[in-house]
């Protein structure tokens, strides 16, 4: 009979045990879980897709997680949840169709840089216009909250909260982009090399410094704190780092290569978009072009970059849309 | 199909808990050189009150083809990226009683996989860039220990019995990768632009998480033939996180960074049917089928949790059982693989040795 009690005992017990154990390990779960069969792939998309233009200057993912892109000629345009809206002139009070640079700022606003000045979308979706008929080039607001807007043979203006206040230079006055590195440092990108503002004095970095060319045409910070730089000329892209200038040759057998953005996607490759010879990528080791191929990169310039909320990376292209690709996953 | 078995298995425990317990008697006068002897096809499923078992296991495997997405075989040999992989293990149980029984185990693993070797040739204006990558991703370590109980039916084994299994592997190896060790050499004296890149990543062996094992086994003799099959579950208690190293090669000389993401292991579930021949008393044959397969949890990458591939593996493993002494009793198994999924295909043999004894029992 003890006998008996005691292989009850046990069993229950055990029963129990295992009980607890399994229900324990029935956690639910409510992430987004992707296929992986998603990632690694190419989808090209264009006014077919409902896109304006097929001419993507600029791409930039707000606060929101909203991905914007502004065209040449055609105004811009929202990405959101698989759909696209546009804004025009014709639709919106957009100052022109002809739209370079695109930032966004922590009240929510969308900075547009257009050929006829700055364009402001607040979230209550009003517009306001500033600098007109300026024609902006790049915009950048720094953490500060400062504004910086660089121009067309203007020079640039900077909006600490004041106004805006004009600095001219005729050897710098084309400003071509505008970043800001780990530091606070403003770097503006002209025509006749770098900038930097360190919140005191400028100072100016040229070829005569080591840079492969004096026409900046990208500036991108990366997550381990260097400051990439790319060129209209020469044969590198060049980083500073706190050990100081580097160069990274590009590998396209010419005279030149002309860079016309720097991205860093979120497994830390560096991708460069150049023009005619297609993208970059440098894995931190060596460097991987990617050319026209069917079904992947319908073209070799690629003018802009950005990534989506999922870090999915964004191609803009000169002539034919922009094309997503989602990171592979290994 | 979760719940439900674990429904199943919790319903079989209260009712082996209600069985006569008049079944289970074993004769008073117990002869431990009889119960260390005992052939397969007469043998319980849990040691016998008492009984003290070590095992320790050495398994080698050839990693020289797997399965892709497809289910493809792709023989890995052929662009040389075939490898070996040694695993080790030492298992102790201890039964509690005629029906339940304890165990501990825990495993020492190593294994180096190549990638096949790249070389890339650039040319600049005024130079030739060649460099070869080789890249070799090693893991070793000791895995995580797994403790464990056995319950079997309170019945005395005739010809059929029934056991269940309730474990949890203990977060108690090491992880996280170590920091890489990647090297650089020159292939050429009198080119600086030709040289070779050795990447080589340091990984380990451990789940990070704990994990559930739960595992349910039947058996069932005839005269000299028998039969066993055996169905068990994995799944983690929770997810982890882990963390990536990435490198950067600036002037020839490599820095390192880490990045941390976070997992949701892949439930696995193993199921294994084997066939027995008792040859003589101290031999036994067999022929195991085994299904491997994974299904669930996720891994992020880049602030994205992708499902972790489904992974399914078939093998054929004819094997026997060889009692060298009443105390000494070794095993062994060559492993097959027949199909699969997203899986190597090693083949393998794997050796095990098996010490018993009744350490309080005169």
């Amino acid at each position: 009979m003890r006998k008996t009690k005691f292989l009850m005992n046990s069993g229950t017990i055990a029963g129990i045990i295992l009980f607890l154990l399994i229900t324990a390990s029935c956690e639910r779960t409510d992430y987004e879980i992707l296929d992986p069969a998603s990632a690694g792939t190419w989808t090209l998309f264009d006014t077919n897709d409902g896109l304006p233009g097929n001419t993507v200057t600029d791409i930039r993912l707000d606060r929101k997680d909203n991905l914007w892109m502004t065209f040449a000629g055609q105004g811009i345009a929202r990405y959101s949840d698989g759909a696209w809206t546009s804004y025009k002139t014709t639709n919106s009070l957009l100052l022109s169709n002809i739209v370079s640079c695109i930032a966004d700022d922590s009240e929510g606003r969308i900075i547009i840089g257009t050929a006829l000045g700055l364009s402001v979308l607040s979230e209550t979706n009003t517009w306001d216009s500033y600098l007109d008929p300026v024609i902006i080039t790049a915009v950048k607001v720094a953490s500060d909250g400062s504004f910086w807007i660089g121009t067309a043979e203007q020079g640039f203006y900077v909006n600490t909260g004041s106004g805006f206040v004009n600095t001219y230079n005729v050897l710098y006055k084309t400003v071509n982009v505008i970043e800001e590195d780990a530091s606070g440092n403003i770097w503006l990108g002209t025509d006749n090399g770098l900038i930097k503002w360190d919140g005191t004095t400028y100072s100016y970095i040229n070829r005569l410094n080591g840079l492969p060319d004096n026409k900046i045409s990208a500036l991108h910070k990366d997550r381990q704190n260097r400051l990439w730089v790319g060129t209209r000329g020469g044969k590198t892209v060049s980083w500073f780092d706190s050990k100081g200038l580097h160069q990274l040759p590009l590998l396209n057998g010419k005279d030149s290569c002309l860079v016309n953005d720097i991205f860093q996607d979120r497994s830390g490759n560096i991708w460069i978009a150049t023009t005619s010879d297609g993208l970059i990528k440098y894995d931190g080791i060596i460097s991987h072009t990617y050319k026209v191929e069917p079904g992947k990169l319908p073209e070799n310039t690629i003018l802009s970059i950005g990534e989506d909320k999922y870090g999915s990376l964004w191609f803009g292209l000169a002539s034919k849309g922009v094309v997503r690709y989602t990171l592979p996953i290994n | 199909m979760k719940y439900l078995s674990a429904l199943l298995l919790i319903n079989l425990f209260f009712f082996s808990s209600w069985l006569n317990a008049e079944g289970q008697n074993i004769p008073p006068a117990r002869d431990k050189y009889q119960l260390l002897t005992m052939p397969y096809n007469q043998r319980q499923l849990t040691l016998y009150r008492g009984q003290l078992q070590a095992k320790a296991g050495y398994k080698f495997a050839v990693r020289a083809q797997s399965f892709n997405a497809d289910g493809d075989l792709v023989y890995l040999k052929n662009n040389g990226t075939g490898s070996v992989y040694h695993y080790y293990f030492i298992n102790l149980r201890y039964g509690l009683t005629n029906f339940i029984e304890m165990g501990a185990e825990t495993n020492f693993l190593r294994r180096g996989i190549r990638e096949a070797t790249i070389t890339v040739v650039s040319t600049t204006l005024t130079s030739t860039d060649r460099v070869t990558v080789n890249k070799l991703t090693e893991s070793k370590g000791h895995g995580d220990i797994f403790l464990y109980t056995t319950v079997r039916l309170p019945i005395r084994y005739k010809w059929f019995d029934f056991g269940a299994t309730g474990g949890l592997f203990l977060p108690s190896a090491k992880y996280e990768p170590q920091k890489p060790a990647n090297t650089i050499t020159s292939a050429s004296l009198s080119s600086a632009d030709t040289y070779t890149i050795n990447l080589h990543y340091n990984n380990t062996n451990g789940y990070g998480v704990p994990v559930y094992l739960v595992s349910a086994v039947s058996k069932c003799s005839f005269r000299k033939f028998s039969a066993e099959a055996e169905w068990a579950m994995r799944t983690p208690m929770k997810e982890g996180k882990n963390i990536r190293w990435e490198e950067t090669l600036t002037e020839k000389a490599f820095s390192y960074y880490d990045e941390s993401y976070s997992y949701l292991l892949s439930n696995i579930y193993t199921f294994d049917v084997s066939l027995h021949y008792q040859a003589t008393g101290w031999f036994n044959i067999n022929l195991n089928g085994s299904f491997f397969r994974t299904k669930g949890g996720w891994t992020e990458y880049w602030g994205n949790k992708y499902e972790n591939p489904e992974k399914r593996l078939i093998n054929l493993e004819p094997g026997f059982e060889l009692q060298i002494s009443p105390s000494l009793t070794i095993y062994q198994v060559a492993g097959f693989p027949l199909s699969g999924k997203n899986s190597d295909a090693p083949f393998y043999v794997f050796t095990t040795v098996s010490f018993n004894m009744f350490p309080f029992m005169r």
